[in-house]
Parts: C-alpha cells; sequence; structure tokens
C-alpha cells in the first residue's frame, strides 16, 4: 500500500516547529511551541507519534543524545528535519499559497 | 510543597504500557516538563495521552495486516466445511491420513492442525504477495518466524476460544451444515460463525503483527551525528537500512512449484471419468487433449502471473524468458490428468507417473536454468580429503551426501506408504526423490536448451502423456462399470457379502462407510411378483395394492447417496438395531422397495406409508418418498413430499411408549416427470439433534390407492 505522500495539519506544524528550533528540536521544546502558538495544550504522546511517522516517511530524522540527571537518566531525542522534509514543507506553502490566493476576499 | 516525582503508576503505564520499543526520550520529557512545574493531573493526561496515542500510530500501521485478517477470516467457515470433508475422506483419501491403533488419535489431531494451519498459510502467503515489494517491506526471518509462530498460536486460540465459548454457551453450535451454501457460510455472521472465525483471526493478527519492517530509522546517538551529519538535510534515504535481499534461485523453486500445484489441483477438481458406460476412443482421446491443455493452462497461468507481479525479480531482468521457463515445465504439468485419474482409481501407477514427471522437470530444470549451477560429481577423489594420523595409516573421510539421504528417506517412505495404500503419499514422496535424483545425478546435457529444443521435448513428451491419459480414463470407466455391477449385484441380493475391514477402509474397528440392513432373517432380496397392472390398479378398481415392505435399509452419511462397494450388510429391523455416526456427520437412512413390475403412475392416487415407531429419543423426524423409473437411462425420480412422523413430534412423544402404528399419506399428482414407476424410496429425516442415530422406525406396508 503506497504510504500518503501529502502532509496533515499537525505534522506540518510541527515540522515547521523542528525547522525553526533547529540544533534545540525535541520533544519539550516542540511540545511547547506548538502550544504556544495554538493557545492550547498538545499532548506528547502525539507529537511523538506524529514525529514517528514523519520519521518514517523519511521528513526528519532522530538523534539520542545524552542522558542528564534532571530527566531522570533519560535521553533527549533530537529532531532535524531532512532535505526532502524541507521540500515537502516548501510544496505544501507552494499548494496552501495558491489556494489562499485562489480565494475571494471574505471578512 | 510540590511533588519531585511524578505519579510513579503514570510512569509505569508509559514504560509497559505503550506498543513497540520503549521510548525513554517520552518518559525523559514529560519528567522533564514535570519538574519545571507542571501537575500530577497534567503527567497523568500526558501518561493516558501517550498510550493511546501510541496504539493508534501501532494500528494504523497495520491497517492492511487488520483488515486482511478480518476478510481472510470471513472464509474460515467455508474451510471448516471443507475441511470436515477431507477428514472424512471424502475429497482427499482418507486412508493415507489415518492410522491404526494408539496413533489413530493422534493422526486426527495432526491433519485436523495441518488442514487448520494449511488455510492460515494460504492467508499468510496471500497477505504477504500482495504487497507491491513484499521481498523489502518484510524481512525473511520474520517471515519464517512467522509462520512457525502459527501452529503454537493456532492452539492457543482454538482452545481458549472453545474453553470460553463452552464455558458460556453450553453445549455449542446447532447448525445443519447440509442446508448451508458456501456464499451462506460466508455471510453467516451469527454469534457462532463469529466464534468459529475468531482462532484464525487472532492467528493471523499475532503471526503478522511484527512481521512489518520498521519504517522508522533507529535514532542514532550524538556520537554518531558527527559521522552522519551530511546525511541530515541531504537525502535520508541514505539512512534506511538496506533489505536482505532474496534469493533469486528459491524464487525460480517457488514459481516452479506454484505452476505444478496449479497444474496438479486443476487436474484433481476438473479431471473426471467420462458419463457414459462405453465412451468412444475418439471422444476419450479429445477429453485427455483437454485435461491436458487445462492442465498447461492452469500451471501457465500460476507461472505468469508471479512472473509478473511488481515484486518478482524476474519481471525487470529474466534469467529465461518465459517461454523456454513454460516449455521447461510443461512437460511435467502433462502428466498430473493421468495421474490423478489414476490416483481416483487407487493405482500404484500414480508412483510412476509422479516420478516421470518430477523427472523430466529436474532434467529441464538442469539443462535450461543459468542460474542452477550444474552439481559437481560426487566422486570421492575430486573432493580435497581431509587426512587424520589415526595409528599408522591416514584415513579418507566420506564426504557428506545429504541428497543421498534425502533420496533414500523418500524410497523408504514410498515404500511404506505404497505398503500402507497411501498412493499419493507414495506418488508425492517417489516425485520428491526422482527430482533430487536426476537434479544431482543426472547427465550432463551436451547441447544448451533453447526454444526449439525445449518445444520438440514437449511434444515428445505430450504424446506419451495423452496415451496414458486416455488409457487411466478407459480403466477407470471399467472400474466403475465393474463397481456399478458389483452395486447391482448386492441389492440384487445375489448373496456375496462384504465382512468389515476396518484396516483397508481406513475406518475405526467396527465401522463401515455405510450400512445395508435386510429386514428379513434372509439376507436376500425377495423381488416382488406384482399380478397384472390391469387387475389390480386398473382404471375403475376400488380395491388398493398392499405391498409389504421386504427391501433394504440404507445407512448412509453425505455426500454420498449410495451404499460404497464395501458396505457392511447384515440382517435385522431398525427397531432392534442401533446404527450410530461416528463422526459428526448426520446419517441418512433409507428404505428402498423394489416393486419388479412398473406400475403406472396414472391409475395411482396416493401411496401410504405404513410405520411402526419404537424410537424413544427426542426430536422429531419427517419422512419423504420418492418413486423411481429405474428402467428409464438417468432413473427419474418423482418426489412426493415430506410429511411429520406425527407419534415422533414432541407432543405426541413420551420415553415411556414401547410401539406406536402410524400411517403417513402422500398423494400422487396426476400431471408428471414420470409415467410409471418401479421402485419406492422411503427418507427418515430427522432433526439436527438427533442426527447422528438412525431412527428405529420400520416400514411395515405401502398401500397404493387406486385414482
Amino acid at each position: 500500500m503506497p504510504e500518503r505522500s501529502y502532509l496533515g495539519e499537525f505534522e506540518l506544524m510541527i515540522l515547521l516547529a523542528v525547522i525553526h528550533l533547529g540544533e534545540e528540536a525535541y520533544g519539550v521544546p516542540i511540545s511547547r511551541e506548538l502550544e504556544r502558538h495554538r493557545g492550547r495544550d498538545v499532548s506528547l504522546g502525539s507529537v511523538y507519534a506524529a514525529l514517528e511517522r514523519l520519521e518514517a516517511k523519511s521528513l526528519v530524522v532522530s538523534t539520542l543524545g545524552d542522558p542528564t540527571p534532571e530527566r531522570g537518566g533519560k535521553a533527549k531525542r533530537y529532531f532535524r528535519v531532512t532535505k526532502q522534509g524541507l521540500r515537502q514543507v516548501h510544496e505544501t506553502r507552494r499548494v496552501l499559497t495558491k489556494l489562499w490566493q485562489i480565494l475571494p476576499d471574505f471578512k | 510543597m510540590r511533588r519531585t516525582q511524578p505519579p510513579s503508576f503514570a510512569t509505569w503505564m508509559l514504560e509497559h504500557l505503550t506498543p513497540g520499543e520503549r521510548d525513554e526520550a517520552l518518559t525523559g520529557d514529560l519528567l522533564e516538563s514535570f519538574r519545571s512545574g507542571r501537575t500530577s493531573g497534567w503527567y497523568w493526561r500526558q501518561a493516558f495521552g501517550a498510550c493511546v496515542a501510541g496504539w493508534l500510530n501501532h494500528l494504523r500501521e497495520r491497517r492492511s495486516l487488520l483488515v486482511f485478517a478480518v476478510i481472510w477470516s470471513l472464509l474460515a467457515p467455508v474451510w471448516i466445511a471443507v475441511q470436515d470433508r477431507i477428514e472424512n475422506g471424502s475429497l482427499v483419501s482418507g486412508q493415507m491420513w489415518r492410522m491404526d491403533g494408539p496413533f489413530s488419535g493422534f493422526s486426527s489431531y495432526a491433519l485436523w492442525l495441518v488442514l487448520n494451519l494449511s488455510f492460515i498459510w494460504v492467508g499468510m502467503l496471500l497477505y504477504f504477495v500482495s504487497h507491491p515489494n513484499f521481498t523489502q517491506s518484510f524481512s525473511k526471518r520474520k517471515v519464517i518466524r512467522a509462520f512457525a509462530l502459527t501452529a503454537p498460536m493456532f492452539l492457543f486460540a482454538y482452545f481458549g476460544t472453545f474453553v470460553l465459548m463452552n464455558l458460556y454457551f453450553f453445549p455449542g453450535p446447532q447448525i445443519d451444515r447440509r442446508t448451508i451454501t458456501p456464499t451462506g457460510e460466508i455471510t453467516d455472521l451469527r454469534m457462532w460463525a463469529d466464534v468459529l472465525r475468531v482462532p484464525y483471526f487472532v492467528t493471523l493478527l499475532c503471526s503478522l503483527w511484527e512481521t512489518k519492517r520498521r519504517s522508522r530509522n533507529t535514532a542514532t546517538t550524538v556520537a554518531d551525528v558527527k559521522d552522519t551529519d551530511s546525511a541530515v538535510l541531504c537525502g535520508a534515504t541514505d539512512l534506511v537500512s538496506r533489505p536482505d535481499q532474496w534469493n533469486v534461485k528459491p524464487f525460480f523453486g517457488f514459481m516452479v512449484g506454484a505452476g505444478l500445484l496449479n497444474a496438479l489441483m486443476a487436474a484433481l477438481l476438473l479431471c473426471r471419468l467420462p458419463g457414459a458406460h462405453t465412451p468412444s476412443l475418439a471422444s476419450l482421446f479429445v477429453r485427455a487433449l483437454i485435461y491436458l491443455a487445462v492442465c498447461i493452462c492452469a500451471g501457465l497461468g500460476s507461472a505468469w502471473f508471479y512472473w509478473n507481479r511488481p515484486a518478482s525479480p524476474f519481471r525487470a531482468d529474466p534469467p529465461i524468458s518465459f517461454g523456454i521457463f513454460v516449455l521447461i515445465c510443461a512437460p511435467a504439468w502433462v502428466w498430473a490428468p493421468s495421474a490423478m485419474l489414476l490416483y481416483a482409481q487407487k493405482s500404484p501407477l500414480v508412483v510412476l507417473v509422479a516420478m516421470l514427471g518430477a523427472a523430466l522437470l529436474a532434467i529441464g530444470m538442469r539443462n535450461t536454468m543459468p542460474i542452477a549451477p550444474i552439481p559437481a560429481e560426487p566422486i570421492l577423489s575430486s573432493r580435497q580429503p581431509e587426512e587424520r594420523d589415526i595409528f599408522a595409516e591416514s584415513l579418507c573421510v566420506a564426504p557428506i551426501e545429504l541428497h543421498g539421504y534425502f533420496v533414500a528417506i523418500c524410497i523408504y517412505a514410498a515404500s511404506y506408504s505404497l505398503y500402507e495404500s497411501w498412493i499419493l503419499t507414495a506418488g508425492g514422496l517417489c516425485a520428491v526423490g526422482a527430482f533430487l535424483f536426476t537434479w544431482k545425478w543426472g547427465l550432463t546435457p551436451s547441447h544448451a536448451f533453447n526454444s526449439k529444443r525445449a518445444a520438440l521435448r514437449l511434444t515428445s513428451v505430450a504424446l506419451p502423456a495423452i496415451l496414458l491419459t486416455v488409457w487411466a480414463l478407459l480403466e477407470g470407466v471399467s472400474h466403475r462399470n465393474e463397481s456399478a455391477a458389483m452395486s447391482a449385484a448386492a441389492a440384487g441380493g445375489d448373496g456375496s457379502r462384504q465382512k468389515p475391514n476396518s484396516r483397508a477402509s481406513g475406518r475405526a474397528p467396527g465401522a463401515y462407510e455405510s450400512v445395508i440392513l435386510w429386514p428379513g432373517p434372509e439376507k436376500t432380496q425377495i423381488i416382488l411378483q406384482l399380478p397384472q397392472q390391469t387387475s389390480l390398479l386398473a382404471p375403475g378398481k376400488s380395491r388398493p395394492l398392499i405391498i409389504r415392505f421386504n427391501g433394504p435399509y440404507w445407512y448412509l452419511q453425505p455426500p454420498d447417496n449410495r451404499p460404497g462397494p464395501k458396505a457392511h450388510q447384515a440382517c435385522g429391523t431398525p427397531l432392534a438395531v442401533s446404527v450410530e455416526s461416528n463422526s459428526s456427520i448426520p446419517l441418512i437412512m433409507e428404505a428402498h422397495q423394489s416393486l419388479g413390475r412398473p406400475i403406472s403412475l396414472a391409475h395411482c392416487r396416493e401411496i401410504q406409508v405404513e410405520i411402526e415407531n419404537r424410537d424413544n429419543r427426542p426430536g422429531a423426524i419427517s419422512m419423504a418418498v420418492l418413486l423411481t423409473d429405474s428402467a428409464l437411462p438417468k432413473k427419474p425420480t418423482l418426489y412426493l413430499g415430506q410429511q411429520p412422523v406425527v407419534s415422533s413430534e414432541a407432543r405426541r412423544y413420551s420415553s415411556n411408549s414401547f410401539s406406536t402404528h402410524e400411517t403417513l399419506r402422500f398423494s400422487v399428482p396426476a400431471g408428471t416427470t414420470i409415467r410409471e414407476f418401479d421402485e419406492i424410496t422411503v427418507m427418515l429425516l430427522p432433526d439436527m439433534e438427533r442426527s447422528l442415530v438412525g431412527p428405529k422406525i420400520a416400514i411395515e406396508q405401502f398401500v397404493l390407492l387406486a385414482r
């Protein structure tokens, strides 16, 4: 069964957050970034589920950091966007912009 | 004062109730957020959310598997119906599976398990090949593990379901399988039908759950990042682990096997003896040609399907052309019709035919396949001897020839199978042995195979195959005519008796494939010599014709419609004997009265059947009457309808009653398909709950009323 090639709304938000955070993109900052812009609580579980889907599509890759005591000895998992991911974001933006442009002005 | 540790049970949930590999990063993130000022309630919500999201993601990745498992398990009731037939020896000879003595129970369970697993394995194969790139989507190790896991998983799921259902819904299903069609089996969504599907669904799901290659890249450590940094943002596909490539040779073997299996299945299902008792040689020749063509088409279709699958390595870069492949395999396919026809007659010649086909296949593959290496000659001197100093001499260690051992095992097992009359098993084993022998030690070809030579070879093989098929058809017709004559002789009461031979019939001692019960003390049928019908049922005569019943009672099981040549014959009355089914298949009881002289239906208004009912088991019984004109070629039958035996109904039934006499009336329609009849058949049809025991009802006499 072919994998879905377009991005969902939540997936797009996460990809943008990962790009914005750059080297510091791991679960907590990503969810905070989303909470800040969306204005509501975000489940870390759904963030990780979406990130796994993105990783399955090779749009992001992850690396494990060193374990730290403040995290109970658990390592951080850093995410970075791939070239393919970046291309996908640009493509989605292009399509969305076009769709917005053809809409008549409404208030 | 704030807590520094999150709720421990929520953490335990995160660590143990999330599917797949435990993700410590998520736990660490939650802990970090909690320590930065989040509440316990938030932590609980996040833990629940992580579990739910994890499971949803997990199921979403396997949605195709879920859909497939549901669809395939929907077919399970149909397979169970087929399995009943196979287990009871009507589709495949029961002889080859059954063992006598202490192993009889084991063989039954083994057969049951193998049949069930076959259904699941076929489903799994379909699931794998239905993926466009199944060699890359699934890892070989996990596929093998999945197949191995099915047996324990099925046993666990089956017995679990069985125990649970019997605990809550005892005494189990009351399904009349005789009335259910294959489509009805699939569309039956009642609870019991669904319960039958549960073990298959669970087994498929559990076995295939972990087969899919994880698409997520394993997270690398920070130390590795330096090395892989360039990979990020410049093509993450490089990080995807490369799948282990499946070997081309096994795929070739798989396709050869698939083609052969399909040809054999086509032969088993389609090759039938002609209906005529004395068919002409020309018609048999044409029939043989058609059978060969059908088998070749079946093998070709199957091979073409796999050859052109998107996942097939031969699609883009075939080692040989498809035409050559077909020409190699067809010399084996052409023997399938004769093998199956001979097998139907239980002829040991099947073994020779199977060996011949297998050897021809091996020669063709050996001569043509560039991917198949020509095996080295097993000469001791050609191998590097391994020398060991023992005493004063150095010994040369003989090379281990596994093929030789395997061929020897095949020969021994085939000999035993032949001794036990397991013809099909013997044929299969000999075919494997012959294939291996020819493959390993066959002569090296002097010329390379090309399509012209292969076509010539096929033609030279097809001719004897056609002749053998014609001969098998002739033998089959002769065998059938002989059996029919024997049955007729038995029905005519010529005194030939069959003693129960449980070993030959493959049944348990004391069990028979069918029973013929003669009512009188003499085991001979008395043909009633009727007076001239002008004097009895002639127009204007009101006196009824009374015929005392003196025919046989037949006890048989579907799909048989008459006792076989090995039916047990005994003398007695159904009131005194007890005939029971030793399987879950219902028993059919019929009473047959031959009249000796035909009676015109135009003169008969009604037939009354007088019976004596001594049955004291609960459950209603119905009676159906059929009239047959045996003088006509196809023995047409007139069905007079079905009447309930009132004395067996619940309101009349009493276990204390000793014997009840009853008369059932069947009116004869005026305009019928037949003009006269010379046989009366009475069928006793009990309810499902009591269908495993023959009713204790005896036919006393028939009263024929003039019109």
